[in-house]
């Protein structure tokens, strides 16, 4: 069957995974997506797009239900809520898409390594100093919140830099902690 | 109902707890009065009582546990009776020594009672006293670490650093071996003295198989006591629960009979009066071994409320009104199954890291045999100044399958948006073909969850179409916000007329 709809082709990511598709309008508020990897190749499913207040939007996408929590931090980055889930995803054009994977490839390949507080919290102990090198999976600082000591682990091998935490301090969740420079 | 306005609850409380509280106060009668913390202003239970009252800034040790000014709101409000909740001052002998000598009435034990079972060390002398068979264990053990080892290898390992004053699973750590016991003492005794302000520890051997089996149980001022049956609560993290069911599957008769007499000896040697819990481990023999005397109401109180058909709270009031208990043991006949969910703001699929933030939206599980004891409200938020557990699904059922088949439908409807929840990982246990066997034991989730059978890759999926087809709405010139368009009403002539008044009471109230 051929398809006369006029389509635009973006490239969707979520996490590590690149999606592409290609979007059409349909009928009122319905779009047209056909998935173009070769396993998702197909015949265009039928999303339909309806806000139901409050940034909520009821979705049928090819017959299944989805209610979404859609909130948009730039033009091309959204972060979906479903089901008690927060999902960031950005979806570009192919041109940007390309050029955004150019430049992530051509990029440094290891870096250091920021801990950052998992949980808003009170520092109750720092178990390294300034400079130490530390194993991967080395206990680094101890964080209480809501009232669980939890041991925040080195995720690689490296020096401590920058230290910012002391013991009796309140953190912040995603606070930086250190840094660990490989 | 005979009105009571001349009993005076004042719930030294917040979250569902406090609500669930007034609501077995006002079903008896009694005036209920709230208090609250800064960030609890408009929370839940505020809205329910009577009246409420300021106790202090946000955090909990400034307002809750706040003993002067709760005491001096007492007084003020005129409150005749106190209610502690569990939390905070529900196991503090001094808040109840001080309640006492404002004359007022504690809905609970006394201090000495409260006293003997605090102290974990004093606990199992009195168990051992009243013939509750116990677990092989250690005297408080002194700063040196070689004591503990000493101990550890007489005892055998695994062993548990337990806090003398711990509970609600604070305080407590296990040790595979003689490294990992060297390790975690100081870190536990630290613990303990911040958590509990005493950092007396010692060991007992670990039951790692063991189910965890508690029996409640309802003692007059007259000296009658009866037990209400069992819960089993093996599905932990950290020692503190996820999941409670009754009837347990492996329980026979004679043990149910065993353990509640004990439990309500124990009680009524110790001069005991009101509701408590005593928890033993099941080993897989199904032998039962004594583990502690909880002196307050429990948090997984109304699965034993939905089988036996007996309000605890409101028992509790009569009781601590000076009422003879007005059942015999022999009237006690639980019925069904239940099965309780605390539904806790965390990520269990980071290491059940707790979460806070605003509530943009909730929709609530309804039906028959569903009951839902909540602590938040939409458009208000989880703070990170108290506990993490937000709420409570229950579910009854004719025997454990529909009450585990209820659960599973009553989870796909529990939506919490704005803030994760451990919704998916209950969906996940309660689904677990082990659970659904009944091989339930205490360390089933060390032995079984795995953080990657929570992912979702049907969500991601879908939110990359989402993505892409915003953006495409975007370059169509969609204008706005990617939520905004019609919503089927303000655009519509033929749609049915809805009164300005009626919309501005939705559910987020924004």
């Amino acid at each position: 069957m051929s398809d006369s709809r006029k389509y635009q082709r973006f490239v969707s990511r979520v996490g590590e995974e690149q999606r592409t598709f290609d979007v059409a309008t349909g009928e009122s508020s319905s779009f047209w997506v056909k998935g173009i990897e070769k396993d998702a190749a197909g015949d265009p499913i039928e999303v339909s797009w309806n806000p139901i207040g409050h940034g909520r939007v009821l979705l049928r996408i090819g017959g299944r239900v989805r209610i979404a929590r859609i909130a948009q931090s730039t033009p091309q980055e959204f972060v979906v809520e479903m089901d008690g889930r927060q999902i960031p995803v950005r979806a570009d054009d192919e041109i940007t898409a390309r050029a955004l994977l150019q430049k992530a490839s051509t990029g440094v390949a290891s870096g250091p390594s920021k801990i950052l507080s998992p949980m808003p919290g009170t520092v109750v102990n720092v178990l390294v100093d300034e400079g130490e090198s530390v194993a991967k999976g080395q206990a680094v600082i101890v964080i209480e919140a809501m009232k669980m000591q939890n041991e925040i682990t080195a995720p690689i091998a490296g020096t401590v830099h920058g230290l910012k935490a002391a013991a009796g301090q309140a953190v912040e969740a995603r606070a930086l902690l250190c840094e660990i420079v490989p | 109902m005979i009105e009571k306005k001349n009993h005076r609850l004042l719930i030294a409380n917040r979250g569902e707890i406090a609500s669930r509280i007034i609501r077995g106060a006002k079903d008896e009668g009694w005036h209920t009065i709230a208090i609250y913390s800064d960030a609890d202003a408009s929370a839940p239970h505020v809205l329910l009582a009577d009246e409420a009252h300021p106790v202090g800034p946000a955090p909990a040790h400034q307002s809750y546990l706040n003993m002067d000014r709760i005491l001096e709101v007492a007084r003020e409000s005129e409150a005749t009776h106190v209610h502690p909740g569990y939390g905070f001052f529900s196991e503090n002998p001094d808040f109840v020594q001080k309640i006492a000598d404002a004359g007022l009435k504690l809905i609970g034990p006394s201090a000495a009672a409260i006293r003997a079972m605090g102290d974990k060390v004093a606990a199992r002398n009195a168990a051992e006293a009243a013939k509750v068979p116990l677990v092989p264990g250690s005297p408080p053990l002194p700063a040196d670490p070689e004591v503990a080892v000493e101990y550890a290898k007489k005892i055998g390992y695994p062993v548990l650093i337990k806090a003398a004053f711990g509970g609600g699973g604070k305080g407590m750590r296990l040790c595979k071996d003689v490294t990992e016991l060297r390790s975690a003492l100081a870190l536990t005794r630290g613990e303990a003295g911040r958590s509990f302000g005493n950092d007396t520890i010692f060991i007992e051997r670990a039951l790692l198989k063991a189910r965890h089996v508690e029996i409640q149980i309802l003692c007059d001022e007259h000296g009658n006591g009866v037990y209400l049956g069992e819960r089993e609560c093996s599905i932990q993290r950290r020692h503190q629960k996820l999941i409670e069911e009754t009837p347990c599957v492996v329980l026979d008769p004679a043990t149910r009979k065993q353990m509640g007499e004990a439990a309500v000896r124990l009680a009524l040697d110790i001069g005991y009066h009101n509701a408590a819990t005593v928890e033993y481990l099941l080993d897989e023999t199904g032998q039962p071994y004594f583990l502690e005397m909880n002196t307050r109401l429990q948090v997984e109180h109304p699965i034993t409320e939905m089988v036996t058909g007996i309000d605890l709270v409101r028992a509790q009031l009569r009781i601590a009104d000076g009422e003879p208990l007005p059942w015999k043991q022999d009237d006690i006949h639980p019925q069904g199954a239940a099965i309780e969910c605390r539904i806790i703001a965390e990520d269990a699929s980071a290491g059940f890291v707790p979460q806070s933030g605003p509530v943009h939206y909730a929709r609530l599980p309804q039906g028959p045999g569903v009951r839902n004891d909540v602590g938040f409200l939409p458009g208000r938020e989880i703070s990170v100044h108290y506990d993490s557990m937000i709420g409570k699904l229950i579910t009854w059922g004719n025997d454990r399958e529909e009450a585990r088949t209820r659960m599973l439908r009553a989870l796909d409807e529990y939506l919490v948006e704005g803030v994760r929840t451990n919704v998916d990982f209950q969906r996940w246990a309660l689904a677990h073909p082990e659970f659904v066997a009944g091989n339930t034991y205490t360390r089933f989730i060390d032995d079984h969850f795995r953080p990657e059978m929570l992912e979702r890759p049907d969500l991601e999926a879908d939110a990359a179409i989402i993505a892409a087809v915003a953006t495409f709405r975007h370059r169509m010139g969609s204008a706005g916000a990617v939520a905004s368009g019609t919503t089927g009403q303000s655009n519509d002539p033929n749609a049915p007329r809805v009164s300005p008044w009626k919309r501005a009471r939705t559910w987020s109230g924004r």
